[in-house]
Order: structure tokens, then C-alpha cells, then sequence
């Protein structure tokens, strides 16, 4: 505390100012009380100054006596705080005394509950024993209880059975009294039975000898009518023998008839083939040859057009602003054998004016067009359709 | 032959005329050939008492119609004969030589140092004249009018309309010695088709590129590094303004005038990579058409203004690839696979094919790609040949090509059948354009 204080003189030095004008304003007060009593006013205004004097060596005074009861008070304070720590202590050690004491009353108590519990154990264990033997004891009554009900039961059983023994032995005297009374009635029936059959019996066998008799003459009719009709039918045999024959002969005479004829036909046919084979080959022959000049002439033809396209092609000098779809048709008249051109007649025209001076120029620096390889391909007219590709 | 065959032809021919209606033999003709039309340009009658003719108008438009490919004129020394005027002309002795056409004229003088060119044109198969004309000329002009004769002819004999009459632009530079130190001068250049009449109409120490035609053939956009720094400039052709239409940051190059003249595409750099733009000339907008980290350059517009092709190295290898305008999401498409080069395209005035320089076995030569149905066909011969440009008909195709180790001006016609250096000047030419049609 004091290392506190000595860290700040400045605070300690307040506090004692603050104290001693404590003191001060207190014993000025003290001293002003009577004058704050209703007095007489003009009286004490001339003993003011006085009373300033008296109050200033009052508070002279008042320091020194403050400073005396400060010292007083820190002995005080001293003894005081002496005096908590002495009290401090005895709470310790009065503290300390009723905690053992605690403990001691609270290991009693342990102990104390313990035998209560052994002894309610005790308690417990004899109380059962005994409700065991009691148990037991019921147990055995009742056992022998229910084995005398059994045997009673058993008893009643036999008896049962011995009544039963007698009921069937009395119904079985009563089948065997009826059973003899329905085997004398079955036998008078059967008796009865057989006389009526051997009656039937008789009946029958006289109305069989009957129809025999009758069947004996219907058969004696039967084969005489067989008789008659194999006759008959021996006559119809003969006949048809004859008829087959006369057939026979005629098919016979009509199969010669028809060979010959055949033969007849198939050597007219062989000479028809004969003769048909040698005029096809010569119509083939004739019209190979007719052919190979067909094509002949078309190789001439077209080696001639290719003649008269070149030269053309060659002679034509496409201008260099023809449009595509430009589209010229040029006559031209020609004479044999030279081929010399004698006319050319534009008949359509759709370029302009350079593109058909062209084909005309072109047709006429072609003058004289190619000779033909042989007459026959020779045309007079020919009609050049221009139409450039790209 | 048998003694009765001259009968049997006799009868045939009789039998044919009583009766006419018989069955003609009938064949299709589908292949022809591609060749050039045989024609003869007959020398122009010019007056002997008058002196010398001011210009072979006859050579001038055999060597056009010569350089088309289409057209092949007959050797003055192998003609049979030299008619100036209709009555002179024999056909048949043309027809004999197999010429199918003869042009013939004259270059008669008027007052004031004035001429008139006169030519006709026959069909020696018919033996009649398919036309027929009188163009007036001065003597700066009369080169024109031979060009115009030229063009006359090709459209009656081809169908194509001719584009002798055009000009091209090209950038021809100059090494010159000045106090122990080689200059370099180079100069923006217009000339006839043919290659005459070169004019300079932009100069500069540093080099020009890239010169580009505006459609209504007045302006030419060219890529300028005056000031050290490239940027695109419009250039009015005769009056000489100048004007800056892009200087960002980085590359400013490879202009192309839009087909309506309103938009010009272009390659710019300024955020990162070379990409396409298209620089609205109204409204002085600039859209951004591709936006990756390979290299997008030489913008050209296809003939109906809704998509550019270009070149890009995006896969690898530099490319042609086609980006349709409408819309918002510009996806290219790969358009070229021949090869690991193909680069620098031109459009055909018909939109169907692109020409381009591809690369291969070391040599860059020029080739054609047919959109329509995929044929790629290389046209040149050339070690080092670049920048093709289509003639504003489609028939031939100009391009730069290194002549023992100088550039000079080619041109080939768009089947490459021919080819043929253009008359220059002695300088280093370089990056040609073809002009649209100007009349």
C-alpha cells in the first residue's frame, strides 16, 4: 500500500490537502453555527473582523490537531487492520475445527448406515427362507391332490368300456336274427323265377322251327332265277367277243394309215427347213454386208463432219466478249465435189454484232470445206449451230 | 473414181435444187480459237507536196491495236497493196492474205495548223466499209486523234470499248551528281497510254508513292515523304492544288478513290498496326475497316463500292482478301491461295477478276484470278514485276518491271498473250496507274 502511495506523492498530497480543508470547512462551521442563529444584525457586523482573526488561528490550530488526529487515525487504521487479521485467523482456525468435526460426524453417519443396511439384509434373507418352505410345503399338498383326482378318473374309464362291450354284443344277436329272416324270403323268389323262364323257353324254340321252314322254299326259288340269268348272260359274252374283234381290226388298219402319213409330213417338213435355213443365211449374209456398208458409210459420215467441224473450229476466232448462251445458226450451200461454199445465209443470230461477223467469217475462211470421202455423204446443205462453251 | 461419179455429183447438185427442202447435215461448233484478229492498218496517204507527215497515224494504231492482244496487224512490208481511198481497195487481194479487216485514211492538212484525220474500215469477207470517219486535230492533239482512230476500230472489231485515248500516272526518279553527292529527284509523271507525252506534275527531293486516280480522272491521291514524314496529298492534275488530306502518326499510305469519287480508303498506322481506313471526303470522317496486328495495306474498291480487297499478311504470308462495307462487323474473307505471295491487287473495271504480283521461286510476276470460276493464271515473265493496274476496259494490264536492272513500264493484255515494254523516258520509273476513261 505504502509503495502505492509512494508512486504518487502527488495523489497523497492531495488527499492530506483535501483533508485538511475538510477539517477546516468543519471547524468553521462549527465556529459559524451560533452566528447562523437569529441575532441581532448592527452588533456583530463590528466584531467581523475579529472573528476573521479568531477564525484564522483557529485554523492554525485546526491543522495542527488535524495532523495529530490523522496520526491517530493511521494507528488506528493500524490497529484495525491488526486487529482483522487477528480475527482472520481464529475464523481459519474456528473454521478449520468445525471442518474436521464435519467429517468426523459425516464418517459416523457412513458407518451408521452401513449396519442399518447389513442388518436389513439380515432381515430380508430370513423372511425369505421361510415364504421358500412355505412355498414347498403347498406345493407337495397339491400334488397329491391331483394324483387322486387321476386315479378317479381311471376308474370312471373302465367302467365306460364294460358298458360299451355290453351294447355291442346285444346288436350284433339282433343282425344275425334278421339276416336269416332275408334269406328265406330271397329263396321262394328264386323259385318262383325259374318256371317262368323254362315256359318262354318252350315258346321260342316252336316259333324258330317255323321260320325255318319258311327260308327252305324262299332259297329254292332264289337259285332257279340264278339259273335263267347265267344263260343270259353267256349270250351277251359272245356277243361283245365279236364287237372287240371287228374294233381291233379297223384300229389296226387306221394306225398303218396314219404312219405312213407321218412319215409323209415329217420329210415335207425336213425339206422346208432345209429350204428355210438356206434363205435365212442368205438373208444374213446380205444383210451383214448390208450393215457393214451402213457402217462404213456412218464412219465416212462422221469422219467427214468431224473434217468440215474442225476446220471450222480451227477457222473461227471466238471474240473475247461473247456472253454464254451466245447462239449462232449459219446455212451454208455447197458444191460437189470441192465443196466449195457458194452461199451463206445467217438464219438466227443472238450475239452481238462482233460475235456473228465471227461465225460468218469463220464459215467463210473454212472455203473450201473438206471433200467427202465418197459421194454417198455428200450434202449440199449444211446447217453450223455455234454455241461456244466457257 | 469410177467414170459415173461426176454423173452421180451432177445428180446429186440437180437433185438438191428441185428440192430445196432437203435435210441440211447438221453440226454444232462449241470450241473455237483464241487468236488475234487479222487486220491490216494501210500507211495514211499524207499530200507529197506539203513535206514530211507530222506523224505515222497508221503506226501509231497498229502498235495500240497491236498492244491490246486482240488485234493483230499485218507488216507493212506484207501487204499487197497501199490503197488511201475506197476506189483503190481490192479485197480479194486481202482475202488472199487472209485479212479479214482493212482500215484505210488519209491525214490531210487545214488551214491554221489544223488536220483532219480520215479513215474508213472494210470487212474483206463482205467487201463492205464498217465505218467510216473525219476527226479534227491540232498538232499537240494529233496523237490523241490517232488514239481515238485506235479505240474506233478496237470497239467495232472486239466489242470492247478501247482505252488507248487514256492516260497513266507513275513516279519516275533521278540520281543526280551535285558536288561529290548523289541527289535523288523524284517526280509524279502523266503520259499517254502509250507512253508518250510524259509530264511532271509533282516534284520532290524525298520519294513519292502510290499514285492513285480519282474516277472523274482529274485528281490523282499520292503518298508524299515531304517533310521527312509520309502523308496523302490530293493533287488537281491540270491546275496543280495541292492538298494534305492525312498526316497521323506512323504510316499514311496506299490511297484508293472510292468508284463515286466521295471516299478515299487508305492504310494508317496510327494505333499500332497498319490497318484499312475509309476517309470520307464529305464529311472528313474516318472509319476504321480492319483492326488486326498483322499487316492490312493496298486497299482497292470492287466496281460496286460495297467491299475492298487488300493485302494482308494475317495468315502467315501475304494474301488477298475481300471486306464487304455494308454492315457494322467488316469480316474479310481470304480470297487468294495460289502460292505464299500474292500482293499489290488491281479490280477489273467488270468486278470478275484481279490481277496481282505472285511470288514464287524467287520471281514476282504478274497474275490473274478469276473470281468467277477460280482459274488463276500467271501472265508475266518478269524477275521482279509489280503494281499491276487494269486498263479501264479490262483488256490489258500495266505494271512496273525491272529491265536489266531498271524499272520500266510493261504492259500485258489481260489473256497475256502479248506483252510489251511502254517508250519512256531514260529514268527510273516506278509504280503505275492506270486512269479511268476521260471522255
Amino acid at each position: 500500500m505504502w509503495a502505492e502511495i509512494l508512486k504518487r506523492p502527488l495523489v497523497l498530497l492531495a488527499a492530506v490537502f483535501l483533508h485538511a480543508a475538510l477539517f477546516a470547512a468543519v471547524a468553521v462551521n462549527l465556529r459559524f453555527i451560533p452566528p447562523l442563529k437569529p441575532q441581532p444584525v448592527q452588533a456583530e457586523v463590528i466584531d467581523a473582523v475579529v472573528i476573521d482573526l479568531d477564525a484564522l488561528t483557529g485554523m492554525q490550530a485546526e491543522r495542527e490537531a488535524a495532523e495529530r488526529r490523522r496520526a491517530e487515525a493511521e494507528a488506528a487504521e493500524q490497529r484495525r487492520v491488526e486487529e482483522l487479521r487477528r480475527q482472520e485467523a481464529a475464523a481459519r482456525e474456528q473454521a478449520e475445527r468445525e471442518r474436521v468435526e464435519a467429517e468426523q460426524r459425516r464418517q459416523d453417519e457412513i458407518r451408521r448406515q452401513e449396519e442399518e443396511r447389513l442388518r436389513q439384509e439380515e432381515e430380508r434373507k430370513a423372511a425369505e427362507e421361510q415364504q421358500r418352505q412355505e412355498e414347498q410345503r403347498r406345493q407337495d399338498e397339491e400334488r397329491q391332490r391331483l394324483e387322486q383326482e387321476r386315479k378317479a378318473v381311471e376308474e370312471e374309464k373302465q367302467r365306460l368300456a364294460e358298458e360299451k362291450q355290453r351294447l355291442e354284443e346285444e346288436k350284433k344277436r339282433q343282425e344275425s336274427e334278421r339276416k336269416a329272416e332275408e334269406e328265406r324270403k330271397r329263396k321262394a323268389e328264386e323259385e318262383k323265377k325259374q318256371k317262368a323262364e323254362q315256359e318262354r323257353r318252350r315258346q321260342e324254340e316252336q316259333r324258330k322251327a317255323e321260320e325255318e321252314k319258311k327260308r327252305k322254299a324262299e332259297e329254292e326259288k332264289k337259285r332257279q332265277e340264278e339259273l335263267r340269268k347265267a344263260e343270259e348272260e353267256k349270250k351277251r359274252k359272245a356277243e361283245e367277243e365279236r364287237k372287240r374283234k371287228e374294233e381291233e381290226e379297223r384300229k389296226r388298219l387306221e394306225a398303218e394309215r396314219k404312219a405312213e402319213e407321218e412319215r409323209k409330213r415329217q420329210e415335207e417338213e425336213k425339206r422346208r427347213q432345209e429350204e428355210e435355213k438356206r434363205r435365212a443365211e442368205e438373208e444374213a449374209r446380205q444383210k451383214a454386208e448390208a450393215d457393214r456398208r451402213a457402217r462404213e458409210l456412218r464412219r465416212l459420215q462422221e469422219g467427214y463432219e468431224n473434217a468440215i467441224r474442225a476446220k471450222v473450229e480451227r477457222n473461227w476466232l471466238k471474240p473475247p466478249g461473247y456472253r454464254p448462251g451466245d447462239k449462232a445458226i449459219v446455212l451454208v450451200r455447197q458444191l460437189p465435189p470441192n465443196g466449195t461454199v457458194v452461199d451463206v445465209t445467217i438464219e438466227m443470230c443472238t450475239g452481238d454484232e462482233v460475235f456473228c461477223r465471227s461465225v460468218r467469217a469463220a464459215v467463210l475462211n473454212s472455203d473450201p470445206l473438206p471433200r467427202p470421202p465418197v459421194p454417198e455423204v455428200f450434202n449440199p446443205l449444211i446447217r453450223f449451230t455455234f454455241e461456244p462453251q466457257q | 473414181m469410177d467414170r459415173y461419179t461426176p454423173l452421180k455429183y451432177l445428180l446429186l447438185w440437180l437433185l438438191c435444187l428441185a428440192v430445196p427442202a432437203q435435210a441440211a447435215l447438221e453440226i454444232r461448233i462449241t470450241q473455237g480459237v483464241e487468236g488475234a484478229l487479222p487486220v491490216a492498218i494501210v500507211p495514211f496517204g499524207w499530200p507529197a507536196q506539203v513535206g514530211t507527215s507530222p506523224l505515222d497515224v497508221a503506226a501509231v494504231v497498229s502498235a495500240d491495236l497491236h498492244r491490246s492482244g486482240l488485234i493483230s496487224p499485218l507488216p507493212v512490208a506484207r501487204m499487197p497493196e497501199r490503197p488511201t481511198r475506197a476506189a483503190e481497195l481490192d479485197v480479194r487481194k486481202w482475202r488472199q492474205q487472209r485479212v479479214d479487216y482493212v482500215a484505210i485514211g488519209q491525214l490531210i492538212p487545214a488551214s491554221g495548223g489544223r488536220y483532219n484525220v480520215q479513215f474508213q474500215l472494210f470487212d474483206t469477207i463482205s467487201g463492205e466499209q464498217l465505218m467510216g470517219y473525219s476527226i479534227p486535230a491540232e498538232a499537240r492533239t494529233l496523237r490523241q486523234a490517232a488514239h481515238h482512230v485506235s479505240d474506233l476500230i478496237f470497239e467495232r472489231l472486239t466489242g470492247k470499248r478501247g482505252a488507248f485515248n487514256t492516260r497513266v500516272a507513275f513516279v519516275s526518279a533521278q540520281r543526280s551528281q551535285q558536288g561529290g553527292s548523289v541527289r535523288s529527284q523524284y517526280m509524279l509523271q502523266v503520259a499517254d497510254a502509250d507512253g508518250y507525252n510524259p509530264r511532271t506534275i509533282f516534284r520532290s527531293g524525298q520519294p513519292i508513292m502510290s499514285p492513285m486516280w480519282s474516277p472523274d480522272g482529274r485528281r490523282l491521291a499520292y503518298v508524299s515523304f515531304e517533310g521527312r514524314r509520309p502523308a496523302i496529298w490530293v493533287q488537281n492534275i491540270d491546275g496543280g492544288e495541292r492538298q494534305r488530306i492525312a498526316a497521323f502518326p506512323g504510316i499514311n499510305g496506299a490511297p484508293a478513290w472510292s468508284p463515286d469519287g466521295s471516299k478515299i480508303a487508305m492504310t494508317l498506322s496510327k494505333d499500332g498496326a497498319p490497318n484499312i481506313y475509309v476517309y470520307d471526303l464529305p464529311s472528313q470522317r474516318l472509319i476504321q475497316i480492319t483492326n488486326t496486328n498483322a499487316i492490312d495495306t493496298e486497299a482497292r474498291w470492287m466496281p460496286d463500292g460495297r467491299s475492298l480487297v487488300f493485302t494482308s499478311d494475317r495468315a502467315g504470308s501475304p494474301q488477298i482478301y475481300q471486306v464487304g462495307l455494308d454492315g457494322q462487323d467488316y469480316r474479310a474473307r481470304r480470297l487468294t491461295f495460289e502460292g505464299n505471295y500474292n500482293a499489290a491487287v488491281s479490280v477489273s473495271p467488270d468486278g470478275k477478276t484481279l490481277a496481282m504480283v505472285h511470288g514464287g521461286g524467287g520471281r514476282y510476276r504478274i497474275a490473274t484470278l478469276n473470281l468467277h470460276n477460280g482459274n488463276f493464271r500467271v501472265l508475266t515473265e518478269g524477275r521482279l514485276d509489280e503494281s499491276p493496274s487494269f486498263a479501264p476496259n479490262g483488256s490489258m494490264i500495266l505494271y512496273a518491271t525491272d529491265d536489266r536492272g531498271r524499272g520500266v513500264l510493261a504492259a500485258v493484255s489481260e489473256d497475256g498473250r502479248v506483252r510489251q515494254e511502254l517508250i519512256l523516258q531514260d529514268a527510273e520509273v516506278r509504280e503505275p496507274a492506270w486512269s479511268p476513261f476521260l471522255n
